[in-house]
């Protein structure tokens, strides 16, 4: 199985990158992905898929979601629904067993990639209630004693924000990548492929404000690349200049999400300790005593 | 097999711990061809398979360096790398020849992932783009010069706390989860009847059986140590407050000043008083109590009447802390100090006499979470033996 970057143009894979996709095409092991929030790791499993030129399925996981759902479900209801208004085959019970993206994973007679989006949203069971089917690359339904086989082992991406600590088992199964935050050069690489008929002055003066902002202490929430980009498209409707960034942030609320942070924000830009302010307020109290 | 062994051997030292299973995919994606053969792969790959923390890239790099710069001394990293080109596919035996003659940028290659070891001291408030990604594709494990400094720093910091794991607000919330998870053990479980119907009735009759079981809430009382010494704690013990009150519904919160004396505070700057005699009045020995502090302060303090910092103290306080300890059987004392100055202080030794004391760490409350089920065990003591 060969994988070409440029049938991705708009993922930036770097070398090293390359180098563990390769290992996972050939050992077939689960990647998994982690990073900080904004730095594509959802958008890599997607990315992979199409390198591959592979079908994807994708597999949200939400906190309710549980390892057999995303193997099979048995719908008794429907079943029983269908025994009293006598539609459907009611005998056959394979016709009332449906795959979850994982089980549709492994009973695909091609070769898929699947990617379990955010897997520490789940409990902390869930994880390790996968790590036979994602070691096997099969499973049992129990209902009618049929063992699902995958013909050919599908490539599966993990993704994690590290909300939660994976199980060592599970970490031991997989072949791990950080995705580290796009150094300024690389994130105006990304830029130049999401927005490419931006003003290169005004990404410049943009990527200079955005990486001091990043590296304030005290901020709670660092924007992303999502952030970055949303708000570049706002300086762009807004007719923002690079100058203007010279003196502060405007529309800050688009990159900081946490009302303490754009309070971190205007705290620095005009510090309310100056002189003249307490001076001020000094002679509000004076005049109403 | 490849005799990679001295790498394996660094690793551990660094105190990754690879497991057999890991290093015999390493092993095996040596020689199955996810290895090109060039040391930049080798190091990517390595790294993909026997590290599975960013927070340990570091060590990665260290080890790595280790195992394949000892070039100067008798054991010849070069010959390692030869081997193991030796025994790849045909294809693979030009770049023997290369090898041997620094072909591959073997030396490069070291010089950089020492560069980065030892980040040039920049400052702080630069924001000069660090490459992140150098000609060899090695990018600088992971972060950039100036945040791979901080991210040392930060380690170190972690490493202060006993090292633990960092204690996120995720971690600590799942280690207090089994605080609350905690009071369904010991009752019994009744069959819930209307569940199990509902269930059944859900499930187009198949029957399933329900239990509930007869939950006492565990309620806790929580006591904050503020202000002094406690100020360069206060952004875990804030983590903590967040994440207990999140855990655990009812949780009572007052504040004192380095340990109990006859008053405590309903609120953090100390304004609103309440009667400490009052408060085990008023809670009664079911509740839970968890004090928080640093129990530094001088001994006096502790140990006299009219000694207290601030205010002034009939009682000294420390027949306060055995009152308390009397009246609720299950209370812990959570210290945000690293234990390792705890021997240093004798205050601390003397608090802990009284209240069983943890670390404000993930294993530090499961610690004291075994403690408030089962009794203080005196093997699950954070205090270093035979002090005071």
């Amino acid at each position: 199985m060969r994988f070409d970057p440029s049938r991705v143009p708009d993922y930036i894979f770097t070398e090293e990158l390359l180098e563990v996709v390769e290992a996972v095409l050939v050992l077939e092991r689960p990647l998994l992905l982690r990073g900080e929030p904004g730095t594509g790791k959802t958008q890599l499993g997607v990315a992979l898929a199409r390198g591959l030129n592979l079908p994807l399925i994708f597999w949200p996981i939400k906190s309710t979601t549980t390892a057999r759902d995303g193997l099979y479900i048995y719908d008794t209801i429907r079943r029983l629904n269908d025994a009293r208004f006598g539609d459907g085959d009611v005998r056959n019970i394979h016709s009332y067993i449906r795959f979850g993206p994982l089980g549709e994973a492994l009973s695909s007679p091609e070769r898929v990639v699947l990617l379990i989006d955010e897997i520490d949203k789940a409990e902390p069971e869930f994880a390790n209630d996968l790590l036979y089917e994602l070691d096997a690359m099969e499973f049992r339904i129990e209902e009618t004693g049929e063992t699902i086989r995958a013909q050919n082992r599908p490539y599966v991406v993990i993704t994690s924000n590290a909300e939660r600590e994976l199980p060592e088992p599970f970490l031991r199964r997989c072949i791990f990548h950080y995705i580290p935050f796009p150094a300024p050069e690389v994130m105006a690489r990304i830029i130049a492929t999401h927005l490419p008929d931006l003003a290169p002055r005004l990404v410049e003066a943009a990527l200079h404000s955005f990486f001091a902002l990043r590296q304030r202490p005290g901020l709670r929430k660092p924007p992303g690349t999502a952030e970055l980009l949303d708000w570049l498209r706002v300086l762009v409707a807004q007719g923002v200049t690079p100058e203007d960034l010279r003196n502060g942030i405007p529309y800050a609320g688009v990159l900081l999400k946490k009302p303490e942070d754009l309070e971190l924000l205007s705290r620095g830009a005009s510090p309310s300790w100056s002189f003249e302010a307490i001076q001020s307020s000094w002679e509000k109290i004076r005049t109403r005593s | 097999m490849i005799p990679f062994f001295p790498f394996l051997i660094a690793l551990r030292e660094e105190g990754i711990e690879v497991s057999l299973g890991e290093w015999l995919t390493f092993l095996t994606a040596l020689v199955n061809g996810s290895v090109s053969p060039r040391l930049s792969s080798l190091y990517a790959v390595g790294r993909a398979l026997l590290v599975k923390s960013e927070t340990l890239y570091d060590r990665y790099d260290r080890a790595f360096l280790r195992a394949f710069s000892r070039l100067a001394s008798g054991e010849d990293a070069r010959a390692l790398l030869e081997q193991w080109l030796k025994s790849g596919p045909p294809e693979w035996q030009s770049f023997v020849h290369d090898l041997t003659r620094d072909g591959d940028g073997f030396l490069e290659f070291l010089d950089r992932l020492r560069q980065h070891l030892s980040p040039p001291p920049s400052p702080p408030n630069t924001t000069e783009p660090t490459p992140a990604v150098d000609q060899l594709g090695i990018s600088s494990g992971a972060l950039g010069g100036f945040q791979r400094a901080y991210k040392l720093a930060s380690e170190r910091r972690f490493r202060a706390y006993d090292q633990d794991r960092i204690l996120d607000t995720a971690g600590m919330r799942s280690a207090l989860a089994r605080w609350r998870c905690s009071d369904q053990k010991g009752t019994v479980p009744v069959l819930d009847l209307k569940q199990t119907l509902e269930s059944a009735a859900r499930n187009g009759g198949e029957i399933e059986l329900k239990f509930r079981y007869s939950l006492k809430r565990r309620r806790i009382l929580l006591l904050t140590d503020v202000g002094g010494t406690m100020n360069v704690h206060h952004q875990l013990v804030e983590r903590f407050l967040t994440s207990l009150r999140r855990e655990i519904r009812r949780v009572d919160h007052y504040y004192f000043h380095n340990t109990i004396y006859e008053y405590l505070y309903r609120d953090a700057e100390r304004r609103f008083r309440i009667s400490t005699e009052d408060l085990i009045r008023r809670f009664s020995a079911t509740h839970t109590l968890v004090l928080v502090g640093d129990a530094t302060m001088g001994l006096q303090e502790l140990l006299y009447p009219h000694a207290a910092i601030e205010g002034d103290n009939e009682i000294p306080s420390t027949t306060l802390l055995s009152l308390m300890a009397t009246h609720f059987p299950r209370a812990v004392w959570l210290n945000p100090e690293p234990v390792a100055r705890w021997s240093s202080v004798p205050s601390v030794q003397i608090i802990a006499q009284y209240l069983p004391m943890y670390p404000l760490t993930i294993p530090g409350i499961l610690a004291a979470l075994n403690t408030l089920l089962k009794g203080n065990d005196p093997k699950t003591s954070f205090l270093p033996k035979g002090s005071f």
